[in-house]
């Protein structure tokens, strides 16, 4: 009898629409995974449904771009989280050496994560958006008169920071694969490092010019402003280099040629 | 190929001493360093915690700025006061995200001892950097002292000691309890620094738009209710304060946690 042979030349390569189905699939159907994407939704409804509670009661104004802006604050924390989960899970649950098996072409599925990434991004800005929208028109109701103040570039300034957000947690997956090290190391990026730049930069002259360059997080500010200035835009753009670019080429590099186990 | 049926064997463990929780503590405390991770948890700490002090060591002389001994154990907020409580959660979290829980309590049914000997470790551990950290501080203060032209100020005493103790110990039990509610621990990472950094704005905000909230504040924020040991000095209704609000954000989250585990199920 002669040795079997699977004869798979004929058979078409997986296409990437079918990995980004299936990557979008694992980020909600497992329990941790739905639970994380509820968690998200309902963390931002109540901050808004309180903010919105005090500002009538208080009779304080407040306008629909106030309601996005408290939105903001929070998924730029929980988002990250997301991008890093939605990485690092296939290494914490094992399941990278199936994944890998049936899609050999790494670069592929990762590009595919991070698609998905981006994708559950803007779920999120649209979800957060609609409650906003939902938030101003009670208070508009209750109050009497609503404001709102909330232009196109306030809603690109929120789409491309938050996905900016989640991409730096991609990135830091990418290069620790460790769930909780990611996340440890993303917090420190977002809260710990801000005071100690700030820090510097208010006791050294020499660290106060450079540290626009190398403050990725403040130097997003321009993206907020609709900046005229080019040195703004070019800050944004070394910045992003060091936090952004460097980490995911270096974790992508890895996770192309990481041991499976 | 068994024609006669043997009497069913029997393990007789009624002459076996239970396990000493000496036994179980040595235990805990190896698993805290055997691992890959968490000998890297460990080795980060104390990089972290001396890196941080380097670097401000560095930058006084420099620039010719006064700093006193407190000033390098205030710094440390960046270091071991954030890493504690992450240790304090994968103390406990690691058992069921590498399912050895199933091992760890099929040895030792007694999961209140489990949990108390994990918990005398986290406590251990914190004692263990407060006292790395002291020794390191003395160390950027003598630095500063013989490089600088500005006298070193060595003001610190027993009183602060024990205070900067407490704190730790604190950080690391909050964690800690955290955990056992979550058993998950990117969960219990991403709530105690939700807990730890966006709480207190929140309470700010809150008490800045709404008079009664403003003075049940000091009662339920457990952050700021800390802030009187860091500077050294506490009243006595500072005390009361960081008693109450320690019960709602240690006590209760502990004690229901330590239940849950208690009671949950092993897979």
């Amino acid at each position: 009898m002669s040795a079997m042979t699977l004869d798979v030349s004929g058979t078409r390569k997986t296409s990437f629409w079918r990995l980004a189905r299936v990557e979008l699939r694992k980020s909600y159907d497992t329990r941790a995974g739905f639970w994380l994407l509820v968690s998200i939704g309902l963390i931002v409804l109540a901050a808004e449904v309180i903010v919105l509670a005090v500002t009538t009661v208080q009779d304080e104004p407040i306008s629909w771009g106030d309601f996005i802006g408290v939105a903001a604050f929070l998924t730029s924390f929980l988002l990250p989280v997301l991008g890093i989960m939605v990485l690092t899970t296939e290494w914490s649950q094992r399941s990278a050496m199936v994944t890998f098996s049936l899609e050999p072409r790494r670069p592929l599925v990762i590009a595919a994560k991070a698609f998905v990434g981006v994708l559950l991004t803007l779920a999120t800005v649209a979800v957060s958006v609609v409650i906003g929208l939902v938030c101003t028109l009670i208070y508009g109701l209750i109050e009497g008169g609503a404001d709102w103040s909330f232009g196109w570039p306030d809603m690109f300034a929120f789409l491309v920071t938050q996905v900016l957000a989640m991409l730096g947690g991609f990135a830091l997956a990418a290069l620790l694969l460790n769930t909780p090290a990611a996340i440890v190391a993303f917090f420190v990026y977002k809260w710990v490092l801000p005071p100690l730049f700030f820090a510097g930069a208010a006791l050294m002259g020499w660290f106060d010019s450079l540290a626009p360059w190398i403050d990725f997080q403040s130097s997003q500010e321009a993206i907020w402003d609709w900046s005229s200035s080019g040195e703004d835009w070019a800050q944004l753009v070394v910045s992003g280099i060091i936090w952004l670019g460097i980490p995911l080429a270096i974790g992508i590099r890895r996770v192309l040629r990481a041991e499976v186990k | 190929m068994s024609a006669t049926t043997a009497a069913p064997m029997t393990l007789d463990i009624s002459g076996t001493a239970p396990t000493p929780f000496t036994r179980l503590l040595r235990t805990e405390l190896r698993k805290t360093y055997d691992t890959r991770s968490g000998l890297w948890l460990l080795i980060s700490i104390g990089i972290v915690t001396a890196l941080v002090m380097v670097i401000q060591v560095s930058v006084a002389i420099a620039q010719d700025i006064q700093v006193s001994y407190n000033d390098f154990l205030t710094s440390t907020t960046f270091s071991i006061g954030f890493l504690l409580p992450v240790l304090g959660i994968l103390l406990l979290t690691s058992e069921w995200s590498q399912r050895t829980a199933m091992v760890s309590f099929s040895l030792e049914p007694r999961r209140a001892h489990v949990i108390a000997a994990k918990l005398v470790v986290g406590v251990l551990f914190a004692v263990a950097a407060v006292v790395v950290t002291l020794l390191l501080a003395a160390l950027c203060t003598a630095a500063f002292n013989a490089i600088s032209d500005i006298p070193a100020d060595w003001d610190f005493g027993i009183k602060r000691t024990s205070f900067f103790l407490l704190l730790q110990v604190i950080g690391m039990l909050t964690g800690f309890a955290f955990a056992a509610l979550l058993l998950n621990s990117p969960a219990a990472i991403v709530v105690y620094f939700a807990y730890s950094f966006i709480l207190p704005t929140i309470f700010g905000i809150g008490a800045e738009l709404i008079g009664w909230f403003a003075d049940i504040h000091p009662w339920i924020d457990f952050n700021n209710a800390q802030v009187p040991l860091i500077d050294g000095s506490v009243t006595g209704e500072e005390w009361a304060q960081l008693l109450v609000s320690g019960v709602i954000w240690l006590v209760i989250p502990l004690s229901v946690g330590i239940w849950r585990v208690l009671r949950a199920e092993v897979k």
